[in-house]
């Protein structure tokens, strides 16, 4: 009898679980708005949050789906409020459906919210769960909400796009790294409190709006990576150069591939482009008078992927140790000249702080009182080697005019 | 014999009638009870000069030549002159002189010559004596050994189980020539009596299994055995659980091998499949083409059944509680691609799982049931109305399509038929839990399951052995099969632990005799 009610017990706490399902968290797709992008402008003292969000039917356009094909893949719209969060909230005024951003791949900053501080942007997305912290975060100068309406080719999404573009440069070229938003946190919370950000923009003239542009092989407008915005305590403080990022990157550590280009030991303004497989820093803290020195050993891997000078025999060594030394020239001052303007600007985006704190721990506490001071004392010394390993399919440069008397 | 007793009252009392010694008492009890149909044959014969006989069988259960052997038998002079000389007594005469079938008892009682004709033999009376001798003319319509129907293979033979007791035994006789497999009989079922056969091997079957198997067919009571699924849930341990706890085959090749592992075989006359006990879960996902064909497909094909099992119980609620409750977990590409998809369809995605499932449960079940001639009507119906039809109006995504189908075919993968259709009945629990409560409802309830299937025992023997309990050294015919010369025990769950199955220098042998011979010409 005992085992009879207690099934029946069970069943029933069971059986009216079922009866619950109204009041779970259950979304079905299509009560969805799948946000692909979100940017962040500032009005005043309100916020303006503007919503990339997916039309999915014009996106996929299998067999059934009605209304699939012509329209936009996706629709923007701003809303306003004093935190961004009750701006969110305000859309549902206007959105049919719930906003959803587990699937938002980029958040865009305006360089106006940038330098009136980044805690807000950080708090909302480190506090909910809904909002991811791996979420691609971008600066743009100017009202980002423009970002957002830009139509991308080939990727339908532009949002998608902005981070696949984001990533694949990161990648490839090393030079804007790509910053996911707990990344951002970290690097802000770290010693040095400096991070750097991509920075995205329009090039063109006009916007690329509206669909009827993809009926021309050229948009007048185009999402592109531009500089780095350089971010100091939550506040952007500057922009960096792409070559003076690159810089940074190598003193980072932060390279995974990238490409330098030197000129022909021959004189002759020609150049020659040496792609990095893989380059690794090793940054060597000494105290030279109290005062912070830093040895970057850079060590990198390359392929001649092109050269372009009248006469290049790849079979000597010396001709090999010529171009290494140019590439190594190239780096160098790369990594002074994003040096430079770090300096000038007064943001460890580095991290040498945290180097001096683990290595220099009695001095730290002196040097913490005052980083800044101590940041601009600072001295490095680049010390780069470079390891041509292929040279490619070609000893020479091709030269048709060789290869013809060649024949002969 | 107290069995059936129990029966219908009227018999009880007929039971002990003796027959009597008049002959036309008898063939008057006879047409009493069986009727007087063109089915039931009397043949009256006059013996000894003028004593008078008869020879009672029915029509269609009997074999007509063994009938008429043994009346031509019985009309020789010859015979009966000289075997009255000899033994005397006329019935004496009769039975141990003249009868040329062979299969002879005697019978006593009224009850019992009723029997003895339905069971097919032939009842021999004879005027003046209370007694009765049946003769095994046994036979009739049955049909022959033909392929399985249900677990066919690629390689391996081909033969499956019939109706016939007889003939299903003899299949089994003929692949193991050992004294060791004994076949004991008994008759279940007041009205049917049908025969039982228990079949095990002396020596490698526990004697505790074995005794338990009898103990628990001598405790059925019940009117009718028509096949072996009534036997299965007579005798099964737990009485509510959607898993089989014995295993049913048609393959005489399947029975074989699981009494040479130690199992206790169930074969019933009129079925063709039979049955094995005990039995593990994973038992259900051997099939008898995987020691047929070489140990590496054997066991990815034995990896496959196992996903195949899990997609089939979870593939619909999976797709139910990640599109509803857990979207995060999907690549963005494939969350737009599936949200494309479900843009026009009216239903939540629980109501539209439940319509596309049921719909296949019943385009399934009408297949099943169906004449084979209008088979092809349902394919049409099935693919172009619920597939495309479907999915084009806009009423079910194309999504939900691929992964009804998926998990249909699936189900299929499993070789044992009853262990697939529990996962089809899990399959739409799973479901409401899904819908009710996500990943966590699927979560909660396999372990609800698994605690059920720890539970479970087959004869004494754990459902999840040899995984829980670990049983090392079954371990090799579990999810992988390995080679035939590293399975050198017998798994220790059924049978007596231990015992071996072959030398344990089997592949040794083969490696070392080559080596041997090579050395041995190089000396010479």
């Amino acid at each position: 009898m005992i085992v009879r009610r207690t099934t029946s017990i069970v069943l029933f706490l069971l059986l009216s679980g079922t009866m619950l399902t109204g009041c779970w968290s259950r979304v079905e797709l299509n009560e969805l708005a799948i946000t692909s992008a979100t940017s962040i402008d500032r009005d005043g003292d309100d916020w303006i949050v503007s919503f990339q969000v997916v039309i999915p039917s014009t996106i996929s356009s299998g067999i059934g789906i009605t209304g699939g094909g012509g329209g936009s893949p996706v629709i923007v719209y701003s809303t306003k409020g004093k935190t961004i969060r009750e701006a969110n909230m305000h859309s549902v005024y206007e959105s049919p459906r719930r906003l959803y951003f587990a699937h938002n791949r980029v958040i865009v900053i305006s360089e106006e919210t940038a330098r009136r501080g980044l805690n807000p942007v950080l708090e909302v997305y480190l506090r909910n769960p809904d909002a991811r912290e791996t979420v691609d975060v971008l600066v743009t100068a100017g009202k980002s909400r423009k970002i957002l309406e830009q139509m991308m080719q080939i990727q339908r999404i532009p949002g998608d796009g902005i981070r696949e573009i984001n990533t694949i440069e990161a990648e490839n070229s090393s030079a804007l790294p790509e910053v996911k938003m707990y990344e951002l946190a970290m690097n802000l919370a770290s010693d040095s409190a400096s991070a750097l950000l991509p920075e995205i923009y329009l090039s063109g003239t006009k916007e690329t709006s509206s669909l009827s542009a993809f009926e021309n092989t050229t948009l007048p407008s185009k999402l592109r990576l531009g500089r780095a915005a350089v971010i100091k305590k939550d506040k952007m403080v500057g922009w960096l150069s792409r070559k003076d990022a690159l810089g940074v990157a190598y003193m980072r550590d932060a390279i995974n591939k990238s490409l330098v280009t030197v000129a022909c030991p021959d004189g002759s303004g020609n150049n020659s482009s040496i792609s990095i497989g893989s380059s690794s820093t090793n940054q060597r803290p000494s105290l030279i008078d109290g005062n912070l020195k830093v040895k970057l050993e850079v060590k990198a891997e390359g392929t001649l992927v092109q050269s372009d000078c009248k006469s290049l025999d790849l079979y000597k060594t010396d001709v090999i140790q010529q171009i290494e030394k140019a590439a190594e020239k190239e780096i160098a001052s790369c990594i002074l000249s994003g040096w430079q303007s770090l300096q000038k600007l007064k943001a460890d985006a580095v991290g040498f702080a945290g180097l001096a704190h683990r290595t220099y721990r009695k001095e730290w506490r002196n040097w913490q009182k005052d980083w800044d001071a101590e940041f601009a004392r600072i001295q490095i010394e680049p010390a780069v080697s470079v390891t041509l390993s292929n040279v490619g399919l070609s000893n020479q440069s091709l030269n048709v005019d060789k290869l013809r008397e060649g024949k002969k | 014999m107290k069995k059936q007793n129990n029966g219908a009252d009227s018999q009880g009392s007929e039971q002990a009638n003796r027959l009597s010694s008049d002959i036309e008492d008898n063939i008057r009890y006879a047409q009493d009870t069986l009727g007087t149909g063109p089915d039931i044959l009397i043949r009256r014969l006059h013996l000894f000069q003028e004593s008078k006989a008869a020879v009672l069988s029915i029509a269609g259960i009997t074999d007509k030549a063994s009938v008429n052997l043994l009346v031509d038998s019985m009309l020789s002079e010859y015979r009966e002159q000289s075997g009255l000389a000899r033994e005397g007594d006329p019935f004496q005469a009769l039975l141990y002189r003249m009868l040329a079938v062979g299969g002879i008892r005697s019978l006593e009682t009224l009850y019992d010559l009723d029997v003895a004709m339905l069971e097919g033999l032939s009842v021999v009376l004879l005027d003046g004596y209370d007694r009765a001798l049946a003769v095994n003319t046994g036979g009739g319509e049955r049909r022959g050994v033909e392929e399985p129907s249900t677990q066919t293979v690629v390689r391996g033979p081909k033969e499956g189980f019939a109706e016939s007791i007889l003939t299903n035994i003899s299949l089994l006789r003929t692949k193991i020539k050992s004294p060791n497999l004994r076949i004991e009989y008994k008759i279940i079922g007041q009205q049917t009596r049908t025969t039982v056969a228990v079949a095990y091997m002396k020596g490698i079957s526990e004697d505790k299994v074995v005794n338990e198997v009898h103990r628990r067919l001598d405790a059925i009571e019940t009117d009718s055995i028509l096949d072996s699924g009534y036997i299965e849930e007579f005798i099964h341990e737990k009485k509510y659980s959607p898993f089989p706890l014995l295993q049913n085959t048609e393959r005489p090749d399947a029975i074989a091998a699981g009494l040479l592992e130690g199992q206790v075989a169930i074969i019933v006359d009129g079925s063709p499949f039979a049955l094995l006990a005990p039995v593990t879960f994973f038992k259900f996902f051997q099939s008898s083409e995987d020691y047929y064909q070489s140990y590496d497909i054997a066991t990815f094909l034995r990896v496959i059944r196992f996903v195949s099992f899990f997609a089939s119980m979870l593939l619909p609620s999976l797709y139910i509680a990640i599109t509803t409750f857990h979207q995060e977990m999907l690549p963005t590409p494939l969350l737009i691609s599936i949200a494309a998809q479900r843009e026009g369809v009216p239903f939540p995605a629980i109501i539209e799982a439940m319509i596309m499932e049921l719909t296949f449960e019943i385009l399934r079940e009408a297949g099943v049931r169906m004449p084979r001639i209008i088979g092809s009507a349902i394919s049409i119906v099935g693919a172009l109305v619920l597939g495309q039809a479907a999915v084009q109006a806009g009423l079910i995504s194309a999504a939900m399509v691929i992964v009804v189908s998926f998990t249909a075919i699936a189900s299929f993968v499993i070789p044992a038929v009853n262990m697939g259709t529990s996962a089809r009945l899990i399959r739409f629990a799973m479901m409401i839990l899904a819908g009710s409560f996500g990943v966590f409802g699927i979560m909660a309830g396999l372990m609800v399951l698994l605690t059920h299937l720890s539970g479970l025992r087959s004869f004494g023997v754990p459902y999840l052995t040899p995984i829980s309990p670990l049983v090392k050294n079954n371990l090799k015919d579990v999810f992988v099969r390995a080679p035939w010369w590293a399975m050198n025990k017998r798994p220790a769950l059924f049978g007596k632990p231990g015992t071996s199955r072959q030398g344990k220098q089997e592949k040794k042998a083969i490696s070392s005799q080559s080596g041997k011979s090579g050395e041995e010409e190089e000396g010479q």
